[in-house]
């Protein structure tokens, strides 16, 4: 135990010290690893993590959705959609932050994957919410929180590997998601409308103008064309989510090449800057890894979920201390590293106590996101961080009111179920 | 001098992980293309892509993302701290990770060294070499540990210390 | 005292886990009065699936269940499972590896990576799920069909489909949104994908290849064991294995008639089915002693086919 605590004051030590925080984790896990198993295998460790780790095709999906989104803003094609959302609603207060909410929400569709939504936002609407005079606090916070839409919002990594560790219907969890997603946009939606009203961080855009509107909305077609396509290349059947982000870099090629919008020099630029983010996130997967490993060996969480499922405590109360374990795991670790360490314990206790296996799956999924906007370890704050080289300090303060907003939310799908369960008991029913 | 060659190398191998990227976008879109026309998918893409590409594409850019500003970090103390004590945080900031990236180095690198050496093959599409698919990882990590240590001891500016 | 540490891919809800992993560390805590005790690491807590074998040489671990096509690179020989037309039923394909790993070119392997093999067993076989009745040959002709593995790539290619690779978790949307027409899966798994909400044809007694997993303890520490423990390791280990084995079994009969229950054709080829797919599938194997390179091959595949009655 003492251990444990020296370890976990090495690793902040360290991020204090602003050693990246990649590093951070894999200095910290081989050292706790060195504590607990010795010298050589902590070495051992490391051997592999590394390719193990990357070696994935579901990652792909990471570098190809932040090309498709740095060639489409490159090209000028998501300014241009973006300006035309904001030609319609940006002449009120907040407006472009709220179309930049409709925008995760569409991308969510497309998307499983938090950072690559995140990403993909963050390179296209962040840039027209600074142009107009918003905050980078709050610009840089709605791209984050609108970010964690992407794994509520079908299809999600997280869903998927929630109903394969826990055998709980896929198809059931997805049509869940639906509905808590909505609630979570149009929650992200009245905090941007209080803080545009009581701030002066979101002013207002230009005055309507009909004919502007209409003239500026012309651009949104290629865009439109392109989600559709997409879209149409999952739910028709010819590609999967990593195969579909490939379709759309070369969508995205081919309308910037039509307008003649993109030199081959930004085009090696965009291929930089993705391949730059995606080092970055894969580095911190991989010593994540190694830090959850050495968590693993202790058995310290373990511990900590067999007391709860131990104990003679009110259901209700387990279930709070469970949520509670899940969003202080979600400070450190990546999400699927959480689900894989805590399912095997907290899955069989909730069924315990007789909670429904999908509403489960739909609140752990909520807790595990609201992990990703939380320091130390907030991937989706790093990834707008790193995109819109805002410092983090200041996305963190910016996610702050959201961060409260999610807790509401988080609440109201667990004090009523039905929220999460009306929608595929009446699509299952049939 | 140093610091030329050093670039150098971090710009080649970036320049690798892009292309790597690239291929990855066409092998995928060729692959959809000939499924969906001539009705044969490219039978290499999936293994080629999870096996060599992605790890390639993840690790060859380590050192200059490093260069670039693009890991992240929390920043909640100043830069560059006053006196001894942050000229010895300067140091150590660069060192410890040094060390790190040096074990996994040695660590990756002996691992790919016997799987080249052994002749390990994946049993796929192809007998694919998976030494050389390891090798990516102490190469990109090896990089990145020289680049660490060029910054850790180079001579600062006077204004510096 | 001894506490191993014992590293696991799978996940503790899954049958071979409450019926297999879960008993035998239970039963050998027992049976030694506590000598030999377990910390269990499920889920790839402790390594990923590929790295289960490198981490118990490396000393991360002690023990580990091995998916044995994880590590076809070190274990070539032992791919032989994975070879369709063979074992009928996870019992019968039990009984063939357990006798093979007792002596022979299957345990040598093992014990050239380092490690001892305790005790081993099967998934019961592939079966072919789709969205058509898929039985001769000509069936089969340009469908798409998910497959693991180049052996398994190779048993479609032989019946004239095509052989997609996917991973676990995106099969059940390709198959829904008809990325896929085929799946060959082990029955025993399809309720962890949720696959029989997809599919409307699946077969009930083809043999589409097989999965073999293998316990192994490393070497020098189990030869440091005494010899009555160790004797308890591996007798109460091949309990174990014909356990999960005939587990595995009833629980595919029982979820066999759920699904016909559900309205899905669980299906039986017919005996002039069943001879042209395992005429077509045929090459699978020859090409397999091809590759292997091994002079090895050849008679693992003759004792294989023997104790499998094929
Ligand atoms: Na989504
Ligand atoms: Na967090």
């Amino acid at each position: 135990m003492l251990t444990f605590f020296a370890i976990l004051l090495l690793l902040a030590t360290l991020m204090v010290f602003r050693v990246p925080i990649a590093f951070a984790m894999g200095i910290a896990g081989t050292a706790g690893l060195a504590a607990q198993l010795g010298m050589r295998p902590a070495l051992a460790v490391l051997e592999r993590t590394f390719f193990d780790t990357s070696a994935s095709f579901i990652l792909v999906a990471i570098p190809l959705f932040i090309l498709m989104a740095e060639l489409l803003t490159a090209g000028d094609v998501t300014r241009r959609a973006i300006i035309a959302c904001q030609r319609w609603i940006g002449h009120v207060k907040g407006g472009l932050a709220i179309a930049t909410v409709a925008a995760s929400v569409i991308l969510a569709a497309l998307v499983g994957s938090s950072t690559a939504s995140t990403a993909a936002m963050a390179a296209s609407a962040f840039p027209e919410m600074r142009a107009h005079r918003y905050s980078d606090r709050l610009a840089a916070a709605v791209v984050s929180v609108g970010g964690t839409l992407a794994v509520v919002v079908p299809p999600s990594i997280v869903l998927v590997v929630y109903g394969v560790l826990t055998e709980t219907s896929i198809g059931k969890l997805f049509i869940a998601g639906i509905v808590p997603g909505f609630l979570t946009a149009a929650g992200l939606a009245l905090v941007i409308k209080i803080i545009a009203q009581t701030t002066d961080q979101a002013p207002k855009g230009d005055p309507f103008e009909l004919k502007g509107a209409l003239r500026q909305s012309v651009h949104v077609i290629p865009m439109v064309v392109l989600l559709l396509a997409v879209i149409g290349a999952i739910y028709g059947g010819l590609a999967s989510p990593s195969e579909a982000a490939a379709l759309g870099v070369m969508g995205s090629l081919i309308i910037v090449m039509l307008q003649r919008t993109l030199s081959f020099v930004q085009f090696g630029t965009s291929i930089s800057r993705a391949i730059r983010a995606t080092v970055m996130i894969v580095a911190i997967v991989a010593c994540s890894a190694i830090f959850s490993n050495y968590l693993a060996f202790t058995r310290i969480t373990h511990g900590m979920l067999e007391f709860v499922a131990t104990t003679e405590m009110p259901r209700e109360l387990i279930m709070a201390i469970i949520i509670l374990v899940l969003l202080v795991m979600g400070m450190f670790m990546d999400q699927l590293a959480i689900l894989s360490l805590a399912m095997p314990l907290a899955f069989p206790t909730a069924m315990a106590m007789g909670y429904d296996p999908v509403w489960f799956g739909i609140v752990v999924t909520k807790t595990v996101e609201i992990g990703l906007l939380t320091p130390p370890l907030g991937l989706n704050a790093y990834v707008a961080a790193a995109q819109t080289r805002v410092p983090l300090g200041t996305i963190f303060r910016g996610i702050l009111p959201f961060l409260g907003m999610e807790i509401v939310v988080l609440v109201l799908l667990l004090s009523f179920p039905q929220i999460t369960l009306f929608l595929p008991e009446l699509m299952m029913s049939r | 001098m140093l610091e030329t060659g050093l670039r150098k190398l971090e710009d080649i191998l970036h320049i690798a992980g892009c292309l790597c990227l690239v291929l990855v976008a066409g092998l995928i879109n060729l692959d959809i293309l000939l499924r969906l026309f001539a009705n044969r998918p490219v039978q290499v893409q999936f293994e080629l892509t999870e096996l060599f590409l992605m790890p390639a594409l993840a690790c060859l850019s380590l050192s200059r993302v490093f260069r670039d500003g693009g890991h992240l970090a929390l920043e909640l103390t100043p830069e560059r701290m006053p006196g001894p004590f942050g000229a010895v945080v300067a140091r150590l900031r660069l060192l410890l990770p040094a060390l790190f990236f040096g074990a996994v180095t040695v660590m990756s690198g002996e691992f790919a060294l016997d799987a080249i050496l052994q002749g390990d093959v994946e049993y796929g599409v192809v007998d694919w070499p998976l030494g050389w698919a390891y090798a990516v990882v102490p190469l990109g990590c090896g990089v990145l540990v020289l680049r660490l240590l060029h910054d850790a001891l180079r001579r600062r500016e006077p204004a510096d210390l | 005292a001894e506490t191993l540490r014992l590293g696991d891919f799978q996940s503790t809800t899954h049958i071979v886990s409450v019926e297999g992993t879960t008993k035998w560390m239970a039963a050998v805590e027992e049976a030694t009065g506590g000598e030999i005790g377990f910390e269990h690491f499920p889920s790839q807590q402790a390594a990923k699936s590929k790295a289960q074998l490198d981490a118990v040489n490396n000393g991360i671990l002690d023990a580990a269940l091995l998916g044995t096509p994880y590590h076809a690179d070190v274990l070539p020989l032992n791919s032989v499972v994975a070879l369709p037309g063979y074992y009928g039923s996870a019992a019968e394909g039990t009984q063939a590896l357990q006798t093979m790993l007792e002596a022979g070119p299957l345990r040598d392997e093992f014990l050239a990576a380092g490690v001892t093999p305790v005790f081993g067993f099967v998934l019961p076989p592939y079966q072919v799920l789709a969205k058509t009745r898929l039985g001769m040959p000509a069936d089969w002709a340009s469908q798409d069909i998910r497959t693991s593995g180049s052996t398994q790539a190779m048993t479609a290619r032989s019946l004239g489909g095509v052989g997609i690779s996917i991973p676990g978790p995106e099969v059940y949307t390709a198959v829904e949104r008809g990325r896929l027409d085929a799946v060959l899966f082990p029955l025993a798994s399809v309720p962890g994908y949720k696959l029989n909400e997809v599919v409307s044809h699946i077969s009930t007694n083809g043999s589409f290849g097989g999965y073999s997993f293998v316990m192994v303890i490393r070497s020098d520490l189990f030869d440091g064991l005494p010899a009555d423990t160790q004797a308890k390791l591996v007798s109460l280990g091949a309990e174990t294995a014909a356990h999960v084995a005939q587990a595995q079994d009833a629980s595919v009969a029982g979820l066999i008639e759920e699904w016909k229950a559900e309205g899905i054709d669980t299906y039986s080829f017919s005996a002039e089915e069943l001879a042209a797919v395992t005429e077509a599938t045929g090459a699978v194997s020859t090409d397999w002693v091809e590759r292997i390179d091994n002079d090895g091959a050849i008679s693992v595949l003759e004792t294989y086919s023997e104790l499998t009655g094929n």
